[in-house]
């Protein structure tokens, strides 16, 4: 008896050893910013929609801290699901999901006390299990802090479905953070979030909170949400994944003014940029196979990763609100139906409960009382028998489970017999075997349960039917038989449906008919609550259900799953909202047509359009600015700025409203022509009757008149400050003199005191930045061209001269931009025209091509397509032409064989005065493949003296009014 | 009383043998426990990383020594200059680069001005422009645990 004493003492020291021989090592690491600045908004969120359910300051910095604590070592690793492949993440091994991790008590618990959860020890038990069923059950009947604290660790978990790495199978190290980095650029820009700057609820309107009836569909929504609309850096385009896919890609400039290619996708009737695309150097398409290519999530100016934060952050809050009303919504159930209750409890305090019940009620009949042991206990019914089977994790077993039990009241004696110390002893030596009533009991409760299910007809509902059949008490005095059997049948419903499409609640339509899909189990009639229609779910698992009639506004609407049992399911709610009405918009107004440089059309000088707009509606999406047909960017603000290159295009604003109703503004025809007008000559030292004589000339270089009349000539130091008048004729020139039209003999446009906003007038002898600025009605002005700014020369004009020749400054090029020192030049003297004052020529050319900007002289042979050009090789035929376009007076044109100072002369002839050309036929005697030959043509006057030059050198050129054109003879090597 | 002697000693023995198995069994079921394996893994992977000192003290260090190193026609030493779980893919790519004669076209588009652009205080891209203005390379930099800096992307 002693020996076996001691066996009992030494077996119970070996369990309680293991035990305490078994500690769970566990890590702790913190998430620093993110994922507690959501957790923040979305109790803070939580708290504006459900006041009743209000979450203190307390309770709320619980949850925060529990959704941190989350990211410790051995737990980070479970935070992926893929809702494609319904799986966590694969490296080394096939990681548990956090949709199967949030939810298993046991694997939170650990390999070890999970093995002696629910069985010698209680089933939440362990301090390391944050499940969601923890959650529950810690803040209905336990530690209601760490309920909350278990709370935060799920909403982590949300959280992170709506990160797109951890729903694509895409691993980035985030094992110890000063170790390694996070290689996601998602999670490294939305860092910056924090507590004190997270603003998402501002952002949210109206919406609500969305309700889900599971956890599971919670993950399920939120993860796939991600997983379809979003890319992550390593998984664009990648062939796991058929989504997401781009809609349109449109050619965009960034703010350091380099363009590329986003890619974007449309969802809920707006788009937003998803992508990025380089343009491939030649080398890069060897490398293509190292990432993704040249596909990028990053830009510049951070607009994918600020698209994908604007929308994913969202779905974070709605979610992990609802997520927070569902715990809630839990713990009031769990209040009712005290099912984790009795899951926590241990074997033995399960056999406990019953041995304890039979004592209570043996007491209570013999004594009496008006109080149950339920009552007691504040528990359903004890000893209920349960499968232990793998489901237990799971919602809702299919099976039938009859659960009786009976007190048989003989006497005292069963209170003597049966007793705690004894109890144990059983369930020690039985270990893992359900404990049965002892076997005289059990056939007399058989008899009374076949009875009893006989007469009762099955429940229709997800509820315990508890079937209560009292016996009086038999016999006469000296005691009897008190028989009280209770029957608890449970039906379980179908699992409710999911549906599928819409994808969440709350989207917009356009129409009134609206189909619904989704899935079931096979054979389900799936039905609703908006009209008599049903369907059933397919051999797929899926069903398709069009419902048509919604009116304008929010419909809510319930779907059922019916089995052949005739059993309801859960309802799966969502809300549409049906919006056919177009939206509004008002005329487009574009700031450069209000002022536009012709009074015909409209004109821009500069490469900004400043579109406006206005709209009445309330609903309104975002608009998209067109250009010729094709949607160049979108905005939800009311007006835009583009900029385009020189063209004409007809623009356009369309307006989409949530339902993606479109109204197109009328459209506007903008002619873009850079430079219209520039500056192009300035005397600035006058002539040589006045220094005062100052005079400049613009040009007209487009085929328009152009109106000046908004247009004024100003000077970097306000002096002068000239508003223009009238216009200027097509390709022509405007003179514009100071104070009177005498500076020169050419009829001026326009005379005017060269003053301005600061003292003085007039342009002065060192230097100057002039500038033609059209003002676009006060609201904005462009420049139109300018001079070289007043460092560009050395500090002085780029041409002219003041005493003694007074040589204007010449532009020598109308298409190079203004601002280019080498585009000026001085007048050369020998190109003129008009006189000063005084009647003496100026070294200028007034309202005439300037003398720097002549074309250079030709010669054109027959057999080719255009003149020769400096150094090209060829062999004229029967006759050539000399050009001479530009070169004033009496012209002489020679051709030499040879080179400048070293050359015969072959041939020449007489151009004249006022011929540009001559044709002539010049014999090459002998030539020879690479000889060198050039033409030169020049004043007639001075042949003699460019001759001697051209031949032998022995002079210089009299002067620089010639021209020459170098070429050798043959076909080039 | 000889009989309960030798009876607690025997027992004894047992209860100290069974305790002392049980540690050895919870020693090596914690060791080869999935999360013990990969915390064995990381820490491998963690010197690794520790080791490597390949990389400049600022993004645009790292970039010309990656130039250079291309320059001198080493692309050995430039793959070095990846993070370390991509050095052996790229080594292969700038070997074909090499091989297909366009080694000479990328040390010219790479020269070309860069565009510094901040995702965080650990990220930073660089994008490089063709001739027409338009982003033709878009190059990712992570500062990593050694404390240099690493091309992640390009």
């Amino acid at each position: 008896m002693e020996n076996f004493r001691y066996v009992k003492i030494v077996k119970a020291f070996i369990f309680i050893g293991i035990f305490f021989l078994f500690p769970l090592v566990s890590f702790a690491y913190s998430d620093k910013t993110t994922h507690p600045a959501l957790t923040n908004e979305i109790v803070k969120f939580f708290n504006i929609h459900y006041p009743d359910l209000e979450i203190d300051d307390k309770e709320r910095e619980l949850i925060v801290q529990g959704s941190i604590d989350e990211d410790s070592f051995g737990r980070w690793m479970r935070h992926y699901y893929d809702p494609v492949y319904n799986r966590g993440i694969t490296v080394a091994k096939k990681w548990q999901s956090s949709k199967e991790w949030s939810q298993d008590s046991k694997a939170q618990a650990g390999m070890v006390d999970s093995a002696f959860a629910g069985s010698l020890k209680s089933y939440y038990g362990h301090k390391g299990d944050y499940s969601w069923e923890r959650a529950i059950y810690e803040y209905t009947w336990g530690d209601k802090d760490y309920g909350l604290s278990a709370l935060g660790h799920i909403l982590h978990f949300i959280e992170d479905a709506t990160v797109p790495p951890h729903t694509r199978n895409d691993v980035h190290l985030v094992y110890l953070d000063e170790v390694f980095h996070d290689r996601s650029p998602y999670e490294h820009w939305a860092s910056k979030f924090n507590i004190e700057n997270i603003d998402v609820i501002s952002t949210l309107g109206d919406k609500k909170p969305i309700e889900l009836t599971t956890l599971d569909e919670y993950f399920d929504t939120v993860a796939s949400h991600t997983n379809k609309n979003f890319f992550s850096k390593d998984t664009i385009f990648d062939e796991e994944y058929t989504e997401p896919v781009v809609d349109f890609y449109t050619i965009e400039k960034l703010s350091n003014s380099l363009t590329t290619s986003f890619g974007y996708r449309k969802m809920n009737g707006r788009s937003y940029k998803i992508v990025r695309l380089d343009k491939e150097f030649e080398w890069k398409k060897v490398a293509k196979d190292s990432s993704n290519g040249n596909y990028f999530i990053i830009d510049d100016d951070d607009l994918i990763l600020t698209d994908y934060w604007n929308i994913l952050s969202k779905q974070a809050v709605l979610n992990g609100a609802g997520v927070v009303k569902l715990f809630f919504d839990e713990v009031k159930k769990e209040r009712e139906t005290k099912t984790l209750a009795m899951k926590n409890r241990s074997w033995f305090k399960r056999v406990y409960d019953s041995t304890a019940g039979k004592v209570f009620n043996t007491s209570k009949a013999i004594y009496g009382s008006s109080v149950s042991y339920e009552d007691l206990q504040g528990s359903v019914i004890a000893a209920q028998e349960v499968v232990e089977n793998e489901v237990v994790p799971e919602p809702e077993p299919e099976v039938v489970v009859e659960v009786k039990e009976e007190v048989v009241i003989p006497e005292s004696e069963v209170v003597e017999e049966v007793t705690e110390e004894e109890v144990v002893e059983e369930v020690i030596l039985g270990a893992g075997e359900v404990i049965d009533n002892p076997v005289a009991e059990e056939v007399v409760v058989k008899e009374v349960v076949e009875e009893v299910v006989a007469t009762e007809a099955p429940v229709n509902n997800n509820s315990i039917g508890i079937i209560e059949v009292d016996r009086p008490f038999e016999g006469g005095g000296g005691g009897g038989i008190a028989t009280v059997t209770e029957v608890a049948v449970v039906v379980v419903p179908p699992d409710s449906p999911t549906i599928t499409s819409p994808a969440s609640s709350g989207l917009y339509f356009a129409t009134s008919t609206i189909t619904f899909s989704g899935t079931a189990s096979s054979t389900l009639i799936i039905s609703n609550d908006y009209s008599n229609a049903t369907t059933t779910a397919d051999g797929s698992d899926e069903w398709e259900l069009t419902l048509s009639g919604f009116s304008q506004g929010t419909t809510t609407i319930q779907f059922t799953a019916i089995d052949s049992d005739n059993v309801d399911s859960t309802a799966t709610e969502i809300a549409v909202v049906v919006d056919t009405t177009v939206p509004t918009i008002s005329s487009l107004t574009i700031l450069e047509c209000d002022n536009s440089l012709r009074t015909s059309a409209c004109l821009s000088g500069g490469d900004t359009l400043n579109l406006s707009w206005t709209s009445t509606s309330t609903d309104i999406a975002y608009y998209g600015v067109i250009k010729d047909g094709v949607s160049i960017a979108t905005t939800t603000a009311t007006t835009s700025s583009q900029t385009l290159s020189n063209g004409t295009y007809s623009m356009e604003v369309v307006a989409y409203d949530n339902a993606d109703n479109v109204a197109t503004s009328s459209s506007q025809s903008v002619e873009i022509s850079t430079m219209p007008i520039v500056i192009n000559e300035i005397a600035w030292s006058g002539t040589a009757s006045s220094s005062e004589d100052e005079w400049i000339e613009l040009y007209n270089r487009t085929s328009y008149t152009i109106d000046l009349s908004d247009v004024v000539l100003v000077a970097d130091d306000g002096v002068p400050y000239i508003n223009l008048t009238n216009t200027i004729a097509a390709n022509s020139y405007y003179l514009i003199e100071r104070t009177d039209d005498n500076a020169t003999s050419v009829t001026a446009d326009l005379s005017v005191v060269f003053s301005g906003v600061g003292a003085g007038s007039g342009l002065s002898n060192t230097v100057e930045q002039l500038s033609l600025v059209h003002a676009l009605g006060g609201q904005a002005s462009t420049t139109l061209d300018s001079t070289p700014t007043t460092s560009s020369c050395s500090s002085a004009w780029c041409g002219g001269s003041d005493s003694s020749d007074y040589k204007s400054m010449e532009r020598i090029s109308v298409s190079t931009a203004g601002t280019t020192s080498s585009n000026w030049s001085s007048n050369n003297t020998y190109t003129k025209n008009g006189t000063d004052v005084g009647g003496n020529a100026i070294n200028c050319t007034p309202k005439a091509q300037n003398s720097v900007s002549l074309e250079s002289i030709g010669y054109y042979c027959s057999e080719e397509t255009s003149s020769y050009l400096s150094g090209g090789y060829y062999t004229p035929g029967a006759g050539c032409i000399y050009l001479s376009p530009t070169l004033s007076g009496n012209k002489y044109g020679d051709i030499y064989r040879g080179t400048i100072a070293s050359s015969t002369i072959v041939n020449g002839h007489s151009i004249g005065s006022n011929a540009t050309s001559t044709e002539q036929i010049d014999t090459l005697s002998s030539p020879i493949q690479g000889e060198d030959y050039f033409v030169a043509i020049y004043p007639a006057a001075d042949l003699t003296a460019f001759r001697s030059y051209f031949q032998t050198g022995g002079a210089t050129p009299p002067h620089l009014n010639y021209g020459i054109l170098e070429w050798k003879y043959g076909t080039a090597p | 009383m000889k009989l309960l002697n030798k009876t607690s000693k025997g027992f004894f023995i047992g209860f100290v043998a069974i305790v002392a198995g049980s540690i050895a069994i919870a020693f090596i079921a914690v060791y080869f426990s999935p999360e013990a394996r990969f915390e064995r893994e990381m820490a491998s992977l963690q010197e690794q990383y520790a080791n490597d000192t390949y990389g400049g003290d600022t993004p645009e260090e790292t970039l010309e020594l990656f130039i250079q190193a291309l320059e001198d026609g080493n692309v050995e030493l430039a793959s070095k200059y990846f993070v370390v779980e991509k050095q052996t893919d790229w080594l292969d790519l700038l070997k074909k680069i090499k091989s297909e004669g366009l080694l000479n076209n990328m040390i010219s588009d790479l020269n070309r001005e860069k565009y510094e652009h901040i995702i965080g205080d650990k990220q930073v891209n660089f994008s490089i422009a063709n001739d027409k203005n338009e982003i033709a390379l878009t190059i990712l930099l992570s500062l990593e645990v050694s404390g240099k800096w690493k091309i992640l992307d390009m």
